[in-house]
């Protein structure tokens, strides 16, 4: 079935199509609600609430635009929304940390890293820190996107990145030590 | 090996980011959906077009009844003026007189709202008793005053016009086709006229 017939049909309320939809889309969306979420039930919580969304809300999908970037918002909201909700949403700056920090080093590594390091590297962040990380590095939100999805300031947002850069650095040295 | 700069690596790494969530989360959405699905089914929504269809029916259905309300009581009034004009016609040109013995009907000149009439019993030129009586053109009902009576205009055929009082009382006008003006009061009393 093509991505197009499957969204019809999904319009129609088809219980089959929505399971097919389910199959394809959830192994990455869960993978999206880790990033945010260190917690795996939490996770397939919020996953189970963004999904029921995007069949809830198909009707307002414009075929114009890429499908899986669609349901990738949606999804991305509802884990910010989740944080928010729990409170885990904290966006303290350390300042000390962040004056001690060369700006200007662009963080490499030497070794290819695993999807499942990257989880790790990413679960021993704080919220707020990982949260920045994400939307920025990978969703590609702008710092002033992601201020007003988080209610933050933009200096906030771009502190909160240098700091989640740091502490990925030093996790890194600890890696491959 | 060739250094790579973070970022680009987690980019192209979160892309292999998958997990497979457990079988009950599907059980569990699915349950979500199909009570939603219930819950559409029963307030399946109105569509658009229906709506539009709804409310021009509505608009057409009050026009309608305010228009038939607007006609009818439009009608009512020319009814009651036409009754009128056909009494005045009827009435005022017969000035009449001739009638039980000294008995004797004048009508007023036509007024444009009032019919009068004035009858005198009379014997051996003896005035014995003289009762007014009122044609009053009430727009949708025309009224007949008749000793304080109010009789209303219940109907006409041909030329006969029958006024009819609440305890039942009858007064009929009527232009006999032997060219004479019949005016009964009660069940029996009957006065005739002829033109004069």
């Amino acid at each position: 079935m093509t991505e197009f017939e499957l969204i019809e049909r999904c319009r129609q309320q088809d219980a089959k199509a929505q399971r097919t939809l389910y199959e394809r889309y959830s192994p990455k969306m869960l993978g999206v609600c880790r990033r945010y979420i260190s917690s795996r039930e939490d996770a397939e919580d919020v996953l189970v609430e963004g999904m029921f969304k995007v069949f809830d809300n198909i009707q307002a999908f414009q075929s114009a635009g890429s499908f899986e970037g669609w349901i990738r918002r949606i999804i991305v909201n509802e884990a910010l929304m989740f944080l928010r909700k729990k409170r885990l949403l904290t966006v303290d700056t350390d300042v000390a940390e962040l004056n001690s920090l060369d700006h200007a080093t662009p963080l490499s590594i030497e070794h290819e890293l695993a999807a499942k390091e990257i989880l790790q590297l990413l679960d021993r962040l704080p919220t707020g820190y990982r949260t920045v990380f994400n939307l920025f590095v990978i969703e590609g939100y702008k710092h002033i996107e992601i201020a007003e999805m988080l209610n933050i300031s933009i200096n906030t947002s771009k502190s909160q990145l240098i700091l989640a850069k740091e502490r990925m650095r030093k996790e890194l040295e600890r890696l491959e030590k | 090996m060739e250094e790579k700069d973070l970022f680009d690596l987690f980019r192209e790494e979160s892309e292999n980011l998958v997990e497979q969530p457990k079988a009950e989360t599907w059980q569990r959405l699915e349950k979500r959906l199909a009570s939603s699905r219930t819950r559409r089914q029963r307030r399946k929504p109105v569509p658009t077009q229906w709506l539009v269809v709804a409310v021009l029916v509505a608009l057409f259905a009050i026009m309608g009844v305010g228009s038939w309300f607007v006609t009818r009581d439009h009608e009512l009034l020319l009814r009651g003026q036409k009754q009128f004009a056909d009494l005045q016609f009827l009435i005022g040109s017969w000035s009449a007189s001739e009638g039980g013995v000294g008995d004797e009907l004048v009508f007023e000149p036509k007024n444009k709202n009032i019919l009068r009439g004035v009858k005198t019993v009379k014997f051996k030129d003896v005035l014995v008793k003289r009762d007014t009586f009122v044609i009053e053109n009430k727009g949708k009902n025309n009224a007949f005053l008749y000793q304080n009576q109010s009789y209303i205009l219940k109907n006409t055929s041909e030329n006969v016009f029958t006024f009819q009082a609440t305890d039942g009382s009858v007064i009929r006008l009527r232009q006999s086709l032997d060219n004479r003006f019949t005016v009964s009061f009660g069940a029996g009393a009957v006065f005739l006229y002829r033109r004069m």
